[in-house]
C-alpha cells in the first residue's frame, strides 16, 4: 500500500504539472481540493479520472462516486486496491 | 482625428530584451549554422505569481502574459487595466497543440487531457492575462498568418482614433516547436537562409501623448506586391504621414529571402534587418516595432555592427512572412508631432 500511496503521489505531480510539489510535500490523508492541502480544482478531476483509467485501467462509472474517491491519495490509493483487476 | 501613441512596451526574445537596461551591447546576430533562435526566458515565478495558473500555461502562454503584465505594471508597481485587450498569434499554442494530438494518437482517441486541449487554442495568453487582470471589456485575439501582429494593431488603432477606447494592451506572440520546425523545414520553408525563431512584443497604445515613447504613425499591409512597389509603399506611408521619403531615418527590415526588396529598400532608405535578432515567426513584426520604439526613446542609433548615440525621428519597419504576407509600420518620435 505505501508503495502504491508513493506511486500516485508522482503521477499525480507528473500529470497535473505541480511544478513545484514533490511527493514528501504531499499529505496521503490530506484533501486533493479545497483551500487546504493541494488545492486541486475540476480541471484537475478531470485528470486524475484519466490518471485513473490510464495507469491502473479503472474507470469511475458514477460521477458522485469521484467526489469520495478523490477526498485524498489514500482514498484512491484504496479505491485502486479495491478496483483493480 | 486622434493620434495613437506607444505609452510602455515590454519584449521577451531571442536576445536579452526583458526588463533590462543597455541590452544591445549584448546581443547576438543569428549565426549561419543555427538553425532555431530560443527565447531568452526569465523567471516566470516573479512574474506570474499564481501556481495554480502558472503550471498549466504552456510555453506561448508564459511568454504571452508575462510581456503583457510587464507592460502594464505601473512604477508603483500596481497593474494598469486597459479598456481592451488585443493579442496576435500565427501559430496558437503550438506545444499544448501537439501534445494533444499525440494524445489522439496515442490513446485511440480516448482519455484526451483537458488542459492541453484548453491551452492550445489560439486566444489563451489573451484569455489568461485578462483572466489575471480581472479585466471584462473587449479582448479579441487575431490569428492572421504574418498580418496577425499588424491586424490586433490596426484594430487597436481604429478604436483609438476613434474614441471608442481611451488604451490598449497588445501583444503578438510565437513559439518554436521541435514539430513545427521539422513540418515547416520539410515544406522547404528555411531554405532562404532564415532562422526560425519566437518570442513576445506587447504595447500599450493610448491616445495620451504625455509619458508616451512615440507615436505610432500608420499600419499598412500589402500583399502581392513586387520589391520595387515595397519601396515606393514606404515612400507613400511617409507622404501620407507629411513626411518626405529623407525624412525616414531608418527602415527595420525583416525581409525573408526576398534579396531584391532588400535592394530596393536599401537603395533608396537606410536599413538595418531586424530579423537576425529575433529570427523568422508570425508575430515578428512585434519585436521590429519594439526594437524602432527602444531606438526613438532611447536615443540610439545602429552604425554598422555596432550601436550610437544618435535621435533618430522617424522609423519604418518593413516584414516579409513566407514571401506572401507584406506590411509596413511608421513610427514617429513623440516630441516633433
Amino acid at each position: 500500500m505505501d508503495n502504491l500511496i508513493e506511486q500516485l503521489k508522482q503521477q499525480i505531480i507528473d500529470e497535473l504539472n505541480l511544478e513545484e510539489t514533490t511527493p514528501a510535500d504531499i499529505d496521503p490523508a490530506a484533501p486533493l481540493f479545497g483551500d487546504k492541502g493541494l488545492g486541486l480544482d475540476s480541471i484537475d478531476a478531470l485528470e486524475l479520472v484519466m490518471l485513473l483509467e490510464k495507469y491502473y485501467g479503472i474507470k469511475i462509472p458514477e460521477p458522485k462516486q469521484a467526489k469520495e474517491v478523490f477526498t485524498s491519495v489514500n482514498s484512491i490509493a484504496e479505491y485502486i486496491k479495491a478496483n483493480k483487476k | 482625428m486622434k493620434k495613437v501613441f506607444i505609452a510602455r512596451t515590454s519584449c521577451i526574445s531571442p536576445q536579452e530584451s526583458f526588463r533590462t537596461n543597455g541590452f544591445f551591447s549584448s546581443w547576438k546576430a543569428a549565426q549561419a549554422e543555427t538553425d532555431q533562435l530560443h527565447a531568452i526566458e526569465p523567471d516566470y515565478k516573479g512574474i506570474i505569481t499564481d501556481a495554480g495558473k502558472r503550471r498549466r500555461m504552456a510555453h506561448l502562454i508564459k511568454m504571452g502574459v508575462s510581456t503583457s503584465l510587464d507592460c502594464l505594471t505601473l512604477p508603483d508597481g500596481n497593474l494598469l487595466i486597459p479598456d481592451a485587450i488585443m493579442s496576435a498569434t500565427a501559430m496558437g499554442g503550438l506545444e499544448d497543440t501537439e501534445k494533444f494530438l499525440r494524445c489522439i494518437i496515442d490513446n485511440g482517441e480516448d482519455l484526451l487531457n483537458p488542459s492541453n486541449f484548453i491551452q492550445s487554442t489560439g486566444n489563451t495568453f489573451g484569455g489568461q492575462t485578462g483572466l489575471l487582470l480581472g479585466h471584462h471589456g473587449y479582448n479579441v485575439t487575431y490569428a492572421h498568418g504574418g498580418y496577425s501582429m499588424e491586424s490586433a494593431l490596426t484594430d487597436a488603432m481604429l478604436q483609438l482614433t476613434s474614441g471608442d477606447i481611451k488604451d490598449a494592451l497588445v501583444t503578438g506572440a510565437d513559439e518554436i516547436t521541435a514539430t513545427e520546425y521539422e513540418v515547416m523545414r520539410k515544406m522547404g520553408f528555411w531554405r532562404g537562409g532564415r532562422q526560425m525563431g519566437e518570442g513576445s512584443s506587447s504595447f500599450l497604445l493610448t491616445t495620451e501623448k504625455e509619458g508616451s515613447v512615440c507615436e505610432l504613425a500608420a499600419v499598412s499591409l500589402l500583399h502581392e506586391t513586387t520589391p520595387k512597389q515595397i519601396a515606393n509603399s514606404i515612400e507613400e506611408l511617409a507622404n501620407s504621414n507629411q513626411l518626405k521619403a529623407t525624412d525616414i531615418d531608418l527602415v527595420l527590415t525583416g525581409c525573408d529571402c526576398d534579396k531584391a526588396a532588400e535592394k530596393e529598400i536599401s537603395d533608396r532608405f537606410p536599413v538595418t534587418d531586424y530579423k537576425q535578432w529575433c529570427g523568422q515567426y508570425g508575430t515578428k513584426s512585434g519585436f521590429g516595432l519594439w526594437i524602432g520604439t527602444q531606438l526613438l526613446s532611447r536615443g540610439i542609433a545602429p552604425k554598422g555592427n555596432q550601436w550610437e548615440q544618435k535621435q533618430l525621428k522617424n522609423i519604418a519597419i518593413y516584414s516579409e512572412y513566407r514571401q506572401n504576407d507584406y506590411t509596413l509600420m511608421l513610427l514617429k518620435m513623440a516630441q516633433i508631432n
